[in-house]
């Protein structure tokens, strides 16, 4: 006993060792679970990390604002010339809500619903970031206690980015569609006929194949999602880069690009069923 | 140092690794913090706190973004491990061994979380292009371990 007095260091560390080996066979069968434990943890980080993301976000504002001030300027201008011309399409647009309330009515009699009316919308912000390069994953600041569960949709402005992996009470981990484990069927938004499924790699590249390698795609082609599958239809997932014919399967095998820059992300809107 | 203090320091890293070093990528690269500050306690200091706390780190930072839970705790603990043996034999305050020893470190964890990774998992990333981005990964975390040395040499139980 005293000999081991002696090591304690030694002794802790083997210790220590044998709870890393025991956890890491304990998470290789539940690949992507972090159980219990784990939610917990995550949960007191997920508490810690949002006012500290905050925090870094608007010191990054500050420093963008300085360093930008002129292309800021320009920007505004230019936002404000959008905004008349917006305006005044806006008046256009009236006129024509009243066909559009008509051809919604027509939807739903034919239920043939989109997912603005069938998910539960809820808003988050992007708390913590995956740092390796393997992965696509991060952390939003919304959770159960915000309707969130597991395998909801997540998109934003540009696009789909992938749907909930994990959920807690106040926080919700989100793998991205440019993670290499997510596949998604895809029709091209010029000719919804040209159907086909993409994965990530995690490096913001997609690529995946078309089902009829007799139709035609271009490069520049931008993939939405069918409705097929965990996601509704319409939701822009990227543009075509590359396009190569297998030369063993002929299969039409393509490249792309996703719409959404994922290590820039600071807010996203999560669709819940 | 105080094991708690030390734990502090971890716990402020990790947070910062996770929310504010993305701001600081350089071509999509960021300083390792938890990695930066194995090395320093491990290498600098006569105490396996160091890497016992990368490994309860390494287990949050997997918890929070891995697949597997335990690699990136397993890794920064055999890296603590290695230099505690390897501070006994040499000379530690120049700046060309700590370098040698950054670059060793950065390595040591990037392809061994790829490599662990890659036997789990299907991977698409290949070994070409986890080393690709290394030179930049080892610059930053050097920059950052010299910074952390700086502030460590005021510590208690620091030796060089």
């Amino acid at each position: 006993m005293n000999r081991l007095r002696g090591h304690r260091g030694l002794v802790v560390t083997i210790c220590v060792f044998i709870v890393v080996c025991v956890i890491i066979l304990f998470s290789l069968s539940n690949i992507g679970s972090i159980g219990g434990a784990g939610k917990a943890a995550q949960s007191g980080a997920a508490a810690v990390e949002s006012p500290v993301a905050s925090a870094g976000n608007g010191i990054s504002d500050f420093f963008y604002g300085l360093t930008h001030f002129g292309s800021i300027q320009e920007e505004n201008e230019r936002l404000k010339a959008e905004i008349s011309d917006l305006e005044s399409q806006l008046t256009d647009a009236k006129l024509s809500s009243e066909q559009f309330t008509e051809l919604r009515n027509m939807q739903n009699e034919l239920n043939t619903a989109t997912y603005d009316d069938s998910y539960d919308v809820v808003t988050a912000s992007v708390t913590a970031y995956d740092e390796s390069q393997f992965f696509d994953i991060f952390t939003v600041n919304a959770g159960t206690s915000d309707g969130v569960d597991k395998g909801d949709i997540v998109v934003n402005s540009d696009g789909l980015i992938g749907h909930v992996t994990e959920v807690g009470k106040n926080w919700a981990k989100v793998t991205g569609i440019s993670d290499s484990d997510t596949s998604v069927s895809f029709m091209l938004l010029r000719d919804p006929e040209v159907i086909g499924v993409i994965s990530g790699d995690a490096k913001n590249h997609l690529q995946g194949y078309v089902f009829d390698e007799t139709k035609s795609v271009l490069e520049g082609d931008t993939m939405v999602t069918t409705g097929m599958g965990a996601y509704p239809a319409g939701i822009r997932i990227g543009k075509i880069t590359d396009i190569s014919i297998d030369s063993g399967t002929e299969a039409k095998t393509v490249k792309g690009e996703s719409t959404v820059n994922f290590k820039s992300l600071r807010f996203v809107t999560i669709l819940s069923k | 140092m105080k094991e708690f203090k030390l734990f502090v320091i971890f716990l402020l890293c990790f947070l910062l690794q996770s929310t504010v070093m993305q701001h600081f990528s350089v071509l999509g690269v960021s300083p390792n913090l938890i990695l930066v500050l194995t090395i320093v306690t491990s290498f600098f200091f006569e105490n396996y706190n160091g890497l016992i706390l990368g490994a309860f780190f390494g287990i949050m930072q997997d918890i929070s973004f891995g697949q597997v839970i335990g690699f990136s705790g397993l890794i920064y603990m055999c890296i603590g491990m290695g230099l505690q043996f390897l501070r006994l034999s040499v000379y530690r305050d120049n700046k060309i061994t700590l370098f040698f020893v950054t670059a060793l470190g950065s390595a040591i964890y990037a392809l061994m979380l790829w490599g662990l990774n890659f036997l789990a998992l299907p991977l698409s990333y290949s070994a070409g292009e986890v080393l690709m981005s290394l030179p930049v990964s080892i610059l930053w975390n050097y920059v950052c371990l010299l910074v952390a040395v700086h502030f460590a040499r005021k510590a208690e139980g620091f030796t060089v």
